[in-house]
């Protein structure tokens, strides 16, 4: 059962999804909290540090992510999804890793440009390298980038509960239950 | 030859003594750590103010109230010891982007001149010494006699504001502020 089926998701992709889903949820929870919260020096200056030091925990989980998709094809459309909604839904997928690849990468970017040196520490001691040296204008354009994404992200993500809730409320069909955890969906279409 | 070889050491130590008893007509006066903070705070734009003390000092004091202008103090700060409410904070101060205590452990100040403006308030100049680099500030205090039947203190809260460009600190510069707020506080005793 970890591998996925015709019909339904396999524990691999399932714990992938929602360990992804988790991160940045918390993510965008913790950075719209550290920018725009009132916190003192010390407890922003914290949650910075842990905001950059979990986007590259996002960052691993969504190479995972992309790497079993290739080497574990996702379940078929359920039969009777019209050409219209695949390709939507197709479209919000692919959407998602470009976001996601988008907020990590403008983040990295910021972090490196940064005109203050303060590169994202992991756990084990290891410091991640910059991307590029002190740059004032680079550091601005990747801020506003990494925002813009964040409200295209949280539109994506609000877009993509409301189409799951849509299949399992108003279809009826297992779109939903077959991503769900301890699911198993043997019935054939 | 003899008589004024024994004379020689004999006039040093009444010299000595002379000295020793002058200076114990003025009380010594001892810091009271307890009661002492030496507190800083920076603003930077678009980041709450960072506010923090060092917690680790040794301050000597000497007051003159009948002559102000001989009153002189120097105090001596450990660099690590700074502490702004934050483990990972204090950790990124202590690095060689701001305080380099590796580098530069203590920072310090020695008084050059004490000008008294009235009962309570004095000018006190002296040079600062951060990340090796010594520079004259001035510091404004505020004294608070405090007279007791058997003890005499005295608290001081002297405050001041630093560039902290002027000593080479110039990372995050101009978004972090080059002013460096500072506040010392403490309470000396006389002993009789």
């Amino acid at each position: 059962m970890l591998r996925n089926t015709r019909e339904s998701w396999g524990g691999v992709a399932k714990t992938l999804h929602w360990s992804a889903a988790a991160l940045v949820f918390a993510m965008l929870g913790l950075g719209l909290t550290m920018v725009h919260g009132d916190l003192g020096a010390g407890a922003k200056f914290e949650a910075y540090q842990l905001h950059k030091s979990t986007g590259f925990l996002v960052l691993a989980v969504m190479l995972m992510r992309g790497l079993w998709r290739i080497a574990n094809s996702p379940p078929a459309p359920l039969a009777g999804t019209r050409p219209g909604e695949r390709r939507l839904a197709l479209a919000l997928h692919r959407g998602f890793y470009v976001l996601i690849a988008a907020m990590i990468g403008s983040g990295w970017l910021m972090v490196s440009a940064s005109p203050l040196p303060l590169p994202a520490h992991l756990p084990g001691g290891f410091v991640v390298p910059n991307l590029t040296g002190p740059n004032a204008l680079l550091e601005a354009r990747t801020k506003l980038i990494h925002e813009v994404v964040s409200k295209l992200l949280i539109a994506a993500i609000g877009l993509h509960v409301a189409a799951a809730l849509k299949h399992h409320f108003a279809d009826k069909d297992t779109v939903l239950l077959r991503m769900l955890p301890f699911h198993h969906d043997d019935r054939r279409p | 030859m003899r008589k004024g070889k024994s004379f020689r050491p004999a006039s040093l130590a009444l010299a000595l003594i002379a000295a020793t008893v002058a200076a114990q007509a003025r009380p010594s006066w001892k810091i009271d750590p307890s009661q002492t903070h030496v507190r800083f705070w920076i603003d930077a734009i678009g980041w709450p103010r960072t506010a923090g003390e060092f917690k680790s000092f040794d301050g000597r004091i000497d007051i003159d109230f009948d002559r102000p202008s001989r009153s002189r103090v120097d105090f001596e700060v450990a660099a690590k010891s700074v502490d702004v409410n934050s483990a990972t904070l204090d950790d990124y101060l202590r690095s060689e982007v701001f305080l380099n205590v590796a580098k530069f452990p203590s920072m310090g100040f020695v008084s050059t001149s004490v000008e008294k403006r009235d009962e309570q308030h004095a000018r006190v100049t002296g040079d600062l010494t951060m990340l090796g680099v010594t520079r004259p500030i001035s510091l404004d205090v505020e004294v608070a006699r405090k007279l007791a039947a058997t003890n005499q203190r005295v608290g001081f809260k002297a405050t001041g504001v630093i560039n902290r460009l002027d000593f080479g600190m110039n990372s995050g510069y101009p978004l972090i502020s080059d002013a460096i707020h500072l506040t010392v506080s403490t309470e000396a005793s006389a002993e009789p």
